[in-house]
């Protein structure tokens, strides 16, 4: 009798680590926050990979390891801890979305579970993981422009968030501060070329994705090529498919082009057709006031802001600009429960 | 400081002309205004003549006057930071610094405020009377990101109907969502006619390693990034950087900078021997005695500049 128990156990994961991704399936979210399940997820998965069952709800067990891990990190925030900067829930729901042995089923949910994940960790601040994790998904789906556009935004928010203003902001590596901020500033334009490379993979696959032509054309300009920027951001602002937001973002940026082009009628041209859609942004106010300010124009730059500015109350809760580094990250719950629903069903 | 850009001190006639022997003014003279702050061992130094001034224009001497700043009106902008971090306490001892900086304005004063957190708003413009400020002062709230270079770039930009500008920048933390850059807003501030005080309250230095080896790294306190930042806009203007500490000091501090501008001199110059277009690289000093000058580093005259109508 002990030794049919035995043989049963080693066929396959606990009773407890099954009857939690079972509730999991039938839509019991809350078993993501009880821990009797997690506490040997390294010898489940071990049991997992020994299981034959086709019929396995693997993409039951990989959401509720993805919702442990939003589980913790909420946690550690509410508690206002330092969130982990390791995921071993995201490692384990991939390692178990890898055990789905047809190709069609894995691939339909791993290729959409990963940009949720890289989201995810995108949307808190997490964002060596989030590059980590998104680097994994395009090592299997190298085409996938979605998955190449969260990269790039990510290396760019990595970028903005570690540019040293000054020499201060370096942290030094050498004697000579000289060299190291010259050493960093180099490190952080080859991350930039990065970037770059990553959107115009993300265009061959799918030339109509405005976003990453916009972001391209953002990149070239940090990296000083202004003139190759500025003819990306107008054939991205003239673009039909493109929204409103991205829209503005490329008039706003073929503005930031042309002032570093020292062309200040077409900066201003640019930033009036930002205003144009977007009235109440006081970013594209501040920026079409600066660039009449360059252009000679004080007056009319003082009136710009006199208009866009005043009236004493806050005009908008959202701009393109302020959410820019935080890429597509606004759409991870509604990917999440896209998942979540196709798991419990 | 240029008034008029340069050209036209329209700005300071009416002051003139109201109490002489304040020198007056006319469009058809281009005259360069230079508000300069005299100490000594870290006290103002009073009682100085235009005489007492050697002004470079270029490396050039000019022959200097003097104007009344009593007779002249300091146009006050208030740029303050109410980005989420300000909130509580610190939120409530800028309320209380604001209404004290506006208490001690003289009648002929201006205030005007503009707020910023990841908006920039001109919360109260110039031509309001000083209770509407204050009262704008009492409504402040605090929340979201920090545009200070944008924050800061529309109080250098506010239209100055008349008097000696003077920007009071408030902020706690760094820049994390403004639209224009740091160098950007530098070159306003330098080509403006403000004087810039900027109060931070934020840690004078943080820890940096260096060092050739990795085993054994050097530790350094250096200025915060930021900080440098602000610092560099400020005494570019001839103003300076308070550190505020907590922010209880926000009012002495606020203060403070009203009674330095206050005690600042106003020297006036029409330029001779200096090419009219482009930087002017301006020296203030005091003759024949002990002193440190704060003032402007320069002033920028477009090639295509005109003296403006009087008004």
């Amino acid at each position: 009798m002990l030794l049919v128990a035995t043989v049963a156990e080693a066929a396959g994961p606990s009773a407890t680590y099954r009857d939690a991704i079972e509730r999991y399936r039938r839509g019991d979210r809350y078993v993501a926050g009880e821990t009797a399940w997690t506490e040997r997820v390294s010898d489940e998965i071990g049991q997992l990979k020994r299981l034959p069952a086709e019929g396995f709800p693997y993409e039951a067990a990989a959401m509720l390891h993805t919702d442990r891990d939003i589980y913790e990190r909420d946690a550690a925030e509410q508690a206002e801890e330092v969130a982990p900067d390791t995921a071993p829930h995201l490692d384990a729901a991939r390692q178990i979305l890898a055990l789905i042995r047809d190709d069609e089923r894995r691939r339909a949910f791993e290729r959409p579970w990963f940009l949720a994940v890289t989201l995810h960790l995108y949307r808190r601040g997490q964002w060596p993981l989030a590059l980590h994790y998104v680097d994994e998904a395009l090592r299997r789906y190298e085409d996938d422009p979605l998955l190449l556009l969260a990269r790039g935004s990510l290396i760019e928010s990595q970028v903005a968030a570690d540019l040293p203003s000054t020499r201060a902001d370096v942290l030094v590596t050498t004697s000579n501060r000289e060299t190291a901020v010259f050493n960093r500033r180099s490190e952080l334009y080859t991350r930039l070329g990065d970037a770059e490379a990553t959107y115009r993979r993300a265009l061959r696959v799918m030339p109509d994705l405005v976003e990453a032509r916009v972001r391209l054309g953002r990149v070239l300009h940090q990296r000083g090529d202004s003139s190759q920027a500025a003819a990306e951001l107008a054939v991205a602002a003239a673009h039909p498919q493109a929204d409103q937001a991205t829209r503005y973002l490329a008039w706003l940026f073929l503005g930031a082009a042309r002032e570093a082009e020292k062309r200040p009628p077409e900066a201003v041209e640019a930033y009036r057709a930002a205003v144009a859609l977007e009235p109440e942004s006081t970013v594209a106010a501040v920026a079409l006031s600066h660039a009449l300010h360059e252009a000679g124009e004080r007056g009319a730059a003082q009136d710009v802001l006199r208009t866009a500015l005043s009236g004493g109350r806050r005009r908008r809760d959202w701009d393109a600009w302020w959410n820019y580094r935080w890429g597509r990250s606004h759409e991870v719950e509604a990917r999440l429960a896209a998942l979540r629903q196709r798991a419990m069903r | 400081m240029t008034i008029g850009t340069v050209l036209a001190p329209s700005v300071l006639l009416a002051a003139a002309v109201a109490t002489p022997p304040v020198p007056t003014f006319t469009t058809s003279v281009e005259a360069v205004y230079v508000d300069a702050f005299v100490t000594r061992d870290g006290q103002p130094v009073g009682g100085l003549n235009a005489e007492d001034f050697e002004v470079s224009d270029n490396g050039v001497r000019q022959g200097v006057s003097l104007v009344s700043v009593e007779a002249v009106p300091i146009v006050a902008v208030m740029v303050f930071d109410v980005s989420a971090s300000v909130a509580g306490v610190r939120l409530d001892d800028l309320r209380a610094a604001g209404r004290a900086l506006i208490a001690g304005l003289r009648p002929q004063d201006v205030p005007a405020l503009v707020t910023f957190s990841h908006e920039v708003q001109i919360a109260v413009p110039l031509g309001g009377d000083p209770s509407t400020v204050r009262r704008a002062v009492d409504k402040l709230e605090a929340g979201g990101h920090t545009a200070l270079w944008d924050g800061l770039y529309a109080g250098l930009k506010m239209p100055v109907a008349g008097g000696r500008p003077l920007v009071i920048v408030f902020t706690d933390g760094r820049d994390d969502l403004s639209w224009l850059s740091q160098e950007q807003v530098l070159k306003v501030a330098r080509e403006s006619e403000a004087v810039v005080y900027v109060v931070a309250i934020t840690p004078r230095y943080e820890e940096v390693v260096k060092g050739a080896s990795i085993m054994r790294p050097e530790r350094e306190l250096v200025e915060p990034a930021h900080v440098r930042l602000v610092r560099q806009i400020a005494e570019a203007t001839g103003g300076r950087l308070w550190y505020a500490g907590v922010s209880a000091q926000l009012e002495p501090t606020f203060l403070r900078i009203l009674a330095e501008m206050q005690s600042r001199y106003l020297l006036s110059f029409a330029p001779t021997g200096v090419a009219r277009a482009g930087w002017h690289r301006l020296s203030v000093k005091v003759k024949g005695r002990k002193g440190t000058v704060r003032s402007r580093t320069g002033y920028f005259v477009a090639a295509d500049a005109r003296p403006a109508p009087a008004r």
